[in-house]
């Protein structure tokens, strides 16, 4: 489908392509970091929003 | 390390909450107004402070940047410091941001009123002001970024790196789209013009729904969807693709405003290409979202707060599937210019950002005031009443967008347009109006019921202003690199750092679309015969402006053949250069206007119709929603300004001849008393230094130059020349 839309414009071929493959290399990037992390790590980040409550923060 | 002691500021969290609930009323309640007058459109009183055109951008800026704007701060300054254990960097700084805040709204809407704007949508604040919105903005990202800066945690949350591409976005959006050279105190010239400033204005436009609509808010989902539902989110890993890929895309996507514009096809393109993928990091984060929540349905059931964000993520997921349809060329043929777009943006206004704001809202409030809600009863109430409001909203209009669409769009066997006057296609959406602004009263009837709920919430409470937390501060290590670190890793304890990634991201878009627009010099292709204004004109013009004709007309006929029949050639980029801001409009609620000064075209009208159009629309056509402006015809034109308006466009690069600013007023006047005399001898009394004189000038231009070019008016639907 993308290569549809590009094909019928002139003048792209050289900023969409760009454009896409700028994407696609950080895209992969970011994919690879995030399978890079450990289970335990990320188990860690996301329950940061629930740690003030482990905490004395209640009390007036 | 030692536990340390310090208090969360709390005050400053309830002063943007009550400032989210007063200014979400009354900047729907306007919405209510401005949907009235579709009906009735005496109701803009015949006076210009509450005309369609002035108070539509107070309605748009209040909801967005006021409701929306304010709830946002309140969710932030919640959770920003509880996600770094710290208190605000600065309760100073805090207080400048709040007040600060408020200090814009008010005067936005004063001067709105007034009639002092940009004519660019979402973005029409005046200069001073919008100065002003920089420095809060900065005041906000300092105390921010100070905060984290002294946070007793090591990594950066998911919601805090929204918070701050948010932060950083914005930033760089407002101050690219706000370079104006003043006039005077109250009036500007953009310096980017005709395309250029169309796809400047986009780029921001569409940026500020996502980087003030939806990026805070996907922070406050990851915030608090989590606390509400007492479940970590369902992936950490997905929720770090989701803000790379989403901040990424997001930035490019602006051109899917102008489609089928005079803008060069190749930035149209890679608009819709963007604008398509983007569905991937959005549903992304919408799935994040909802799979957070299995296994805790039960609790949606019971818990109004789980109820309204789920409404909210569910309301985002539709938005942003119908967003990227909308930019394919076959949809957006349908759709824009239609009341599918206002449709569209309630789902996310009404939908995402006022469902989530109440989520919060009703979540936060009893904690601060160490209580709990009320009544559920109520509060399941609000839900209900709500999501029945943005039906009955939406769907309407839905329904209206297609039908007026296949108005505009049928021929007759004999190949006519069917409909040829326009406002038969406006007043065939009436009920559907009407039943709009059902949709619209009964969300607000929700909200006063939610005010009331937190009201007798806060009565029963105690507030605590300041409250008491504790942690183990953060053991020093070094700014670098550590051993073993990868650079996101660093990039997450880093916030400045993090900042600048995420400004260098999103830069990537914004450059590789606009930059070229400039360089290229083929992309705006010159038109010989198309001349700047005359000082008459351009004041005429700087009314138009001023009136927010904008909100109802476009000027930009597209290149089908249905258009070109109803208004004459299609638009071509080169016509557009001299005009500081550019006036596409982007809906019609009336009829485009780019061609209506072509002598003998297809809308050329007499001044003498002008003037009485004007004066009273509704004598010419009974079933005409455009207002009266019967104070053109009694107010004298500010003649004090031509000269500095001429210097200034000289200065922007438009080439009036040397000199010229001296003789404006006189040439002004040599055209004005030939439109007065004309006006005469139809029987008409009317000096030439009134205000319509100048407006009927500047509508005889429409057009015209394009015309005298001599291009073919029968290109059918083509694509524009470039
Ligand atoms: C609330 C929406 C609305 C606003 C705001 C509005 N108009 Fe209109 N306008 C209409 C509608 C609807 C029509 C078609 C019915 C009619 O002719 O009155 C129309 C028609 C016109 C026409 C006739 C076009 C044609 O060729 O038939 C002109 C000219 C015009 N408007 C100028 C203006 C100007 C100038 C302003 C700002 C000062 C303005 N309008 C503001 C809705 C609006």
């Amino acid at each position: 489908m993308f290569n549809q839309v590009f094909q019928s414009v002139s003048g792209i071929n050289n900023y969409g392509l760009i454009s896409t493959i700028i994407f696609v290399v950080f895209f992969t990037i970011i994919v690879v970091y995030a399978f890079s992390i450990r289970k335990n790590e990320l188990a860690e980040f996301s329950r940061m929003p629930f740690e003030d409550e482990t905490k004395d923060s209640n009390e007036v | 390390m030692e536990n340390q002691t310090f208090y969360y500021d709390n005050k400053t969290v309830k002063l943007f909450a009550y400032a989210t609930l007063f200014w979400g009323v009354i900047g729907m309640v306007v919405g209510l107004l401005l949907a009235l007058q579709f009906i009735w459109p005496q109701l803009t009183f015949g006076i210009p402070y509450t005309t369609f055109g002035r108070i539509r951008p107070i309605h748009t800026n209040a909801v967005i940047f006021a409701f929306v704007g304010n709830g946002m701060f309140t969710g932030i300054y919640y959770s920003l410091q509880r996600l770094c254990k710290a208190r605000m960097f600065s309760d100073i700084l805090s207080k400048i941001n709040f007040w600060g805040w408020q200090l814009i709204i008010v005067a936005a809407a004063l001067t709105f009123a007034c009639g002092f704007t940009t004519g660019k949508e979402y973005a029409e604040l005046e200069w001073p002001i919008d100065i002003l919105v920089a420095v809060i903005w900065i005041v906000f990202g300092w105390n921010m970024i100070g905060t984290i800066i002294k946070r007793r945690t090591r990594h950066i949350y998911v919601a805090i790196w929204f918070y701050l591409a948010t932060f950083v976005t914005v930033a760089v959006l407002h101050v690219a789209n706000s370079i104006e050279i003043p006039i005077t105190f109250f009036k500007s010239y953009i310096v980017y013009a005709g395309v250029q400033d169309a796809l400047v204005q986009w780029w921001y436009g569409h940026n500020a729904v996502a980087f003030f609509l939806t990026t805070p808010f996907l922070g406050l989902m990851y915030y608090y969807l989590p606390k509400a539902a007492n479940r970590p989110i369902y992936s950490y890993r997905l929720s770090i693709v989701h803000f790379w890929a989403l901040i990424f895309l997001y930035i490019w996507a602006g051109p899917h405003h102008l489609i089928y514009s005079a803008l060069p096809n190749w930035t149209q393109s890679l608009g819709v290409v963007f604008s398509v993928m983007l569905i991937a990091p959005s549903w992304g984060g919408m799935v994040n979202g909802l799979l957070t929540l299995r296994g805790a349905w039960d609790k949606v059931r019971e818990d109004p707060v789980l109820k309204f964000m789920v409404v909210a993520v569910t309301a985002y997921g539709m938005s942003t599937f119908e967003g990227p349809m909308m930019s394919t060329k076959t949809v957006n043929a349908i759709s824009h210019f239609t009341d599918w777009t206002v449709g569209h943006a309630h789902i996310g206004a009404l939908g995402w950002n006022g469902f989530m704001t109440f989520a919060v809202l009703y979540w936060l409030i009893p904690r601060i005031f160490q209580t709990s809600l009320y009544s559920r009863k109520l509060a399941n109430t609000h839900f209900w009443i709500g999501t029945l409001g943005i039906i009955f909203y939406a769907v309407p209009l839905y329904w209206g967008a297609i039908t007026q669409f296949l108005m505009w769009k049928e021929f007759t066997a004999e190949g006519f347009l069917k409909y040829p006057n326009f406002l038969e296609t406006v007043t065939q959406l009436k009920p559907m109006y009407a039943a709009r602004a059902v949709g619209g009263a009964l969300y607000i009837t929700g909200i006063v019921i939610g005010i009331y709920n937190l009201i007798i919430t806060i009565r029963q409470g105690n507030f605590i202003a300041e409250e008491a937390a504790s942690a183990p501060a953060l053991e020093p290590i070094s700014g670098k690199r550590v051993s073993g670190e990868g650079a996101h890793r660093w990039l997450e304890r880093r916030p400045v750092q993090f900042t600048i990634a995420a400004l260098i991201v999103i830069l990537i878009g914004g450059i590789i679309e606009i930059v070229p627009l400039y360089l290229v010099k083929t992309n705006i292709p010159t038109i010989a015969s198309v001349k700047p204004y005359t000082p008459l004109e351009l004041q005429g013009r700087d009314i138009y402006v001023r009136e927010g004709c904008y909100t109802c007309h476009s000027q930009q006929v597209r290149p089908f053949r249905s258009e070109t029949e109803r208004y004459g050639q299609y638009s071509k980029a080169g016509e557009y250069v001299y005009d500081h801001p550019f006036q596409w409009g982007s809906k019609r609620n009336g009829p485009d206007l780019s061609r209506e000064g072509v002598v003998n075209g297809k809308q050329y009208k007499p001044n003498s119709w002008h003037y009485n159009h004007m004066l009273n629309p509704q004598k010419l056509n009974a079933q005409s929603i455009m207002p009266v402006y019967k104070w053109l015809i009694s107010d004298d034109l500010d003649m004090s300004t031509t000269a500095k308006k001429i210097r200034v466009m000289q200065m922007l690069g438009v080439p009036y001849p040397d000199g010229f600013d001296k003789i404006a007023n006189e040439d002004l006047m040599k055209q004005a008393s030939l439109i007065s005399a004309d006006l005469k001898s139809q029987g008409i009394d009317c000096a030439p230094n009134k205000e319509i004189i100048a407006l009927i000038a500047y509508l005889q231009r429409l057009g015209v130059d394009i015309h005298s070019a001599g291009l073919s008016a029968a290109a059918g639907t083509g694509n524009p020349v470039n």
